[in-house]
């Protein structure tokens, strides 16, 4: 029985950053599978959702809030909320679909998510350089190269964190609530308004003010866009609320996927 | 190795009710390098059992402890896509289990016999090429356990002689662990020998004692109608 101890460490570890990758370019090439243009338009749907918004702010007349360029400053605000948007409901139909899961016993639920994540993660990724390189060329915005880069790496990163978090633990409740992808997808939806994507928090008055503040994807987007304007007023900005929310929702995800594994796999 | 360590599990009853119990306390040691057969009737727990060693599924109580690469049931469509071609799917699981999958695909693509529909897509192959691929791919990676729930090998009628030398090889150098109602298959393959029955698992001696307490359990069993598994299995196809 000596023999039959636990694998080291390092090499689940292994094994696990082998399946999470192999798991990605499934992913990716599922996608293509069926067209590549609609890989490409899902690619850009934050592109073409800016777009929209855009238009419909110019119509009315909308000056930015900050800086010179409304484009600017609305995907400064766009990208960090999609990026927590896209990564958490997605990840939480990965730990849902468990079909795979279940037929090849290496592969766990878990490395659905994280791979589904990490892959999302990185299309968002792509999108923001692609975007920000739109704006800084194309529309000669010259603030749309990061003056502090690392903010807005930072505020992306943490952003993603928080958003794997949640997923996991959307995740969890959903393979119990079928309906539960509804109820978030209302929820994130109306987080574009409370996540300051299209004004300043610190303009606002001060009682609406208290309430946003609740609200950790705020403080992404007022995060961000420190690492593209220098006198961002950025009184309300709490990273540390943002980070707590993220190890937070790790931990807790985590947990509850461990603690209701067996009741998980019942239910399905 | 597998080692089952006092493995418990109950399927939950719709509404009330304490469920049905499908394995009872279950402790057995499957040691390495031997194909061990594992007879049991309908409804016995067979394929929970290859589900609960595989991993796709966790005891209720007990534990469950494996040493070595422990595939996927061979034969099952389960791990494959259907919208990827042959080939990119053999590409995939390959990697998943670490295999190299150059060498996979060069062995499915000689010996599948599936020519150009290998880089078609999974869904439009024929009963007998899904046969084909999915044995072929299941004993081309390199695994140190096979398990099998009923079909250990299958395909078209010529492919299969090739199919069960190939068993053959694998089990020369790995442990194959099938659950089977029928004693011929045991007859063909098995060193060792257990059968399933009342949520018990009764290991024999031999692998002629286990067939003839499976039989003595209900007379005449072997001759039962068997429709539900043409899929893969055919009871007059005579093994060597």
């Amino acid at each position: 029985m000596t023999a039959l101890t636990s694998p080291r460490f390092s090499a689940a570890l292994a094994v696990q950053a082998r399946v999470v990758v192999s798991l990605m370019l499934r992913e990716m090439r599922m996608h293509t599978k069926h067209s590549r243009l609609s890989y490409l338009l899902e690619l850009l749907e934050p592109i073409l959702q800016l777009t929209m918004m855009l238009a419909v702010f110019s119509a009315i007349g909308r000056r930015p809030d900050f800086g010179t360029s409304l484009f600017l400053f609305l995907g400064t605000g766009m990208i960090p909320y999609f990026t927590f948007v896209h990564i958490s409901s997605r990840a939480m139909g990965a730990l849902r679909s468990t079909s795979l899961a279940r037929n090849l016993p290496l592969v766990k639920p878990l490395d659905l998510l994280l791979a589904r994540a990490f892959l999302e993660t990185l299309q968002l990724a792509i999108v923001a350089i692609v975007l920000f390189g739109f704006i800084y060329f194309v529309i000669g915005v010259r603030d749309a190269r990061p003056i502090q880069p690392l903010n807005a790496i930072g505020a992306f990163a943490a952003a993603a964190l928080m958003a794997i978090g949640v997923g996991i633990v959307n995740g969890i409740i959903g393979s119990f609530f079928r309906l539960w992808a509804v109820v978030y997808g209302v929820f994130a939806r109306s987080l574009l308004f409370l996540s300051a994507v299209f004004y300043v928090p610190d303009f606002m008055p001060k009682q609406i003010r208290d309430w946003l503040v609740w609200n950790p994807v705020l403080h992404a987007v007022e995060w961000f866009r420190t690492g593209f304007f220098l006198t961002y007023p950025s009184v309300v900005l709490d990273k540390a609320y943002l980070l707590s929310w993220g190890i937070g929702s790790i931990f807790l995800g985590l947990i509850l996927e461990r603690a209701l594994r067996r009741r998980r796999v019942a239910a399905r | 190795m597998i080692v089952l360590d006092h493995v418990t599990k109950r399927y939950r009853a719709h509404g009330a009710g304490p469920g049905k119990l499908v394995l009872d306390d279950l402790s057995a040691v499957f040691e390495p390098g031997r194909t061990i057969g594992i007879l049991g009737r309908r409804g016995a727990g067979k394929s929970t059992l290859i589900r609960l060693l595989s991993g796709a599924m966790h005891p209720d109580s007990g534990r469950i402890f494996r040493q070595g690469r422990v595939s996927f049931p061979v034969g099952t469509a389960g791990p494959f896509v259907t919208t990827m071609t042959g080939r990119e799917n053999a590409w995939f699981v390959s990697r998943i289990y670490g295999a190299d999958p150059a060498e996979v695909i060069r062995f499915v693509e000689t010996h599948s016999g599936l020519r150009r529909d290998f880089d078609r897509p999974f869904s439009s192959y024929t009963g007998d090429k899904r046969g084909r691929f999915l044995f072929t791919i299941a004993y081309a990676l390199p695994f140190d356990i096979y398990l099998a729930d009923e079909s250990v090998i299958g395909g078209p009628p010529g492919f299969r002689d090739w199919c069960e030398r190939l068993v053959d090889a694998r089990r020369r150098q790995a442990t194959l662990i099938f659950t089977t109602r029928r004693p011929r298959l045991l007859r063909r393959f098995a060193d060792d020998a257990a059968v399933l029955a009342d949520s018990r698992l009764a290991l024999f001696e031999t692998v002629r004692d286990a067939i003839m307490a499976f039989k003595a359990d209900e007379p005449g069993a072997e001759d039962e109608p068997q429709a539900e598994d043409e899929e893969v299995w055919d009871d007059d196809d005579p093994l060597p």
